[in-house]
């Protein structure tokens, strides 16, 4: 299932009359594992989210799909997730979950995947072979039945994998997966990844781990307010300008600044 | 006689418990939302807004009912427009409004020319001078807030667990928080009168802490949160004539028993 490419021009994003992103231009080919890094409060998650039509950007996002049916490229402006019959699957950077809903994996996967087919019951209304084939996947064989509250960090984390997986998505989006990931989840995220990308979908991921960006990136843009760098990760990787920027994040244990970072203020709204 | 005496007294009573489990409906579901989302201190600023619409109502001399279900609606939209637009935090801009809502309709009733309003019934409910007109009232817009409540249930529900995750599935999370709280007005709006607008926000929020600790999905907490309040109408109802005290405060004191006898007999949950 081949991905789409994806052009965006002088994209800009203001937020409370503060320029988060400003004049972003970049091309995103097909099938190919696109890296977007920055440091921290830098815009990626709003780079992103813009680029799925979820932040109030101007500019010009263009999807082109080579699949099948709509050959035409198709201008998203506003919302373009849901539009057609293309699938984008999305993995968030954590699942800020609270306690008192009770709700089970199964029926959380089915309400996500599914939620356009409504049942009185309940959500017991997925495809229960599949649901369990996309966990099995990730890892959490087994794990269908069990509470999401009862689920440890690094599971939870891999059954926001397993959901974007319903169905096959041909645009990937990840958001900085690996921060609560366990070593086992991310050899099965790294697996996954380069599987996916072995069938031409095209991957959209915020990644904080250089190493990781180097071993599997085809190409990587860096996002400081504006773009800073587009292109193959190695010669921008090695730059002064990379050592410079990723002087202070090299160390993950320290956490990022919660009052100057736009991203994270969006993610507690 | 004495027959003619018990007829009366079963007619008001069948009234009263009529216009209680129409709430008691609608705060199984609407609680369970407002626990989940944690919204308690949302619904308190809707609930003091209400003395305000009931004070309106005293004013222009129109039915208390109409202008409170009005003020509550556009209070809803004053405080969504409001949170969106604030450097303060979410729970301070309610507090100050909740408050001030609180004070300003206290003394727009007390001001108010033309009689003394009975204050105890608005502060704590008065369930048994329902009429027959507002139980039918009551059940329409509790079955209204109930058949949107299951039409846009899992969209709902996918955004108390992911607002992010909703949104790249095609929900319009912005609609959707709307219009819970415009259901959340509606609730609130009937349910003045049954508890009275400084017990609101327990009907809604101790039925579903109580349905929590058996509940395995989320329909499974807005149902038993639902019978829960039911129940806590009927205990309330019975108590307050056994023992001759308000009605408002015993359902809700009712509701706290069932809690501690299920929090006690369940197993935690995780």
């Amino acid at each position: 299932m081949p991905g789409p490419s994806i052009q965006c021009r002088q994209l800009n994003l203001t937020l409370s009359g503060i320029e988060i992103l400003s004049a972003i231009d970049l091309t995103i080919r097909a099938g190919e594992i696109h890296c977007v890094i920055g440091p921290n409060g830098g815009g990626k998650t709003s780079f992103v989210r813009s680029l799925l039509g979820q932040m109030p950007h101007s500019g010009d996002v263009e999807f082109t799909w080579e699949s099948t049916d709509t050959p035409k490229s198709k201008t998203c402006t506003k919302t373009c997730t849901k539009t057609s019959q293309h699938t984008i699957g999305y993995v968030p950077q954590f699942l800020d979950f609270d306690k008192s809903l009770p709700i089970s994996v199964y029926d959380f996967m089915a309400m996500i995947c599914n939620q356009y087919k409504p049942a009185f019951a309940g959500f017991g209304r997925g495809n229960r072979e599949i649901t369990e084939q996309a966990l099995e996947r990730v890892g959490l064989h087994g794990k269908s039945k069990t509470q999401l509250g009862s689920l440890s960090g690094g599971e939870r984390q891999r059954m926001l994998f397993a959901q974007a997986l319903i169905p096959q998505p041909e645009l990937l989006v990840l958001d900085e997966p690996m921060t609560s990931l366990d070593n086992r989840g991310e050899e099965i995220f790294l697996s996954l990844i380069q599987e996916l990308q072995s069938q031409g979908v095209t991957i959209i991921w915020i990644a904080h781990d250089l190493q990781q960006v180097r071993e599997l990136a085809s190409s990587v843009s860096c996002i400081n307010r504006t773009l800073v760098y587009a292109g193959p990760p190695e010669p921008f990787l090695d730059s002064d300008e990379a050592a410079q920027l990723f002087r202070f994040t090299r160390p993950l244990s320290t956490p990022p600044k919660p009052s100057t970072d736009p991203d994270a203020e969006l993610q507690h709204e | 006689m004495a027959v003619f005496d018990f007829l009366l007294a079963y007619d008001f009573l069948l009234i009263a418990l009529l216009a209680g489990l129409a709430v008691a409906a609608v705060a199984g579901p609407l609680g369970s939302l407002v626990v989940w989302q944690r919204m308690a201190y949302f619904g308190d600023s809707l609930a003091h807004s209400a003395l305000l619409g009931i004070a309106l109502g005293l004013w222009l001399s129109i039915d208390g009912g109409v202008t409170t279900t009005l003020t509550c609606l556009l209070v809803a939209l004053l405080l969504t427009v409001l949170e969106d637009h604030q450097k303060l935090a979410t729970d301070t801009v309610l507090g100050i409004f909740s408050h001030t809502f609180l004070a300003l309709g206290l003394l727009a009733i007390t001001l108010m020319p033309g009689g003394r309003t009975n204050m105890e019934a608005l502060l704590f409910g008065d369930i048994l001078t329902v009429t027959t007109a507002e139980v039918i009232t009551m059940w329409g817009l509790s079955l209204a807030v109930l058949v949107v409540l299951k039409l846009q249930w899992s969209a709902i529900v996918a955004m108390t667990v992911h607002q992010d995750l909703a949104s790249v599935e095609g929900i319009s999370v912005g609609r959707h928080k709307l219009l819970l709280k415009l259901m959340l007005a509606l609730t609130v709006a009937i349910s003045m009168k049954i508890v009275g607008v400084l017990l609101i926000t327990a009907l809604l929020i101790i039925p579903a802490a109580a349905a929590r600790q058996f509940s395995k999905t989320p329909e499974q907490m807005a149902l038993g949160a639902s019978l829960l309040a039911a129940a806590s109408v009927c205990l309330g109802l019975a108590g307050s004539l056994f023992w001759d005290v308000p009605v408002g405060p015993t359902i809700v004191l009712s509701a706290s028993v069932l809690f501690l006898v299920v929090r006690v007999t369940s197993r935690p949950y995780i």
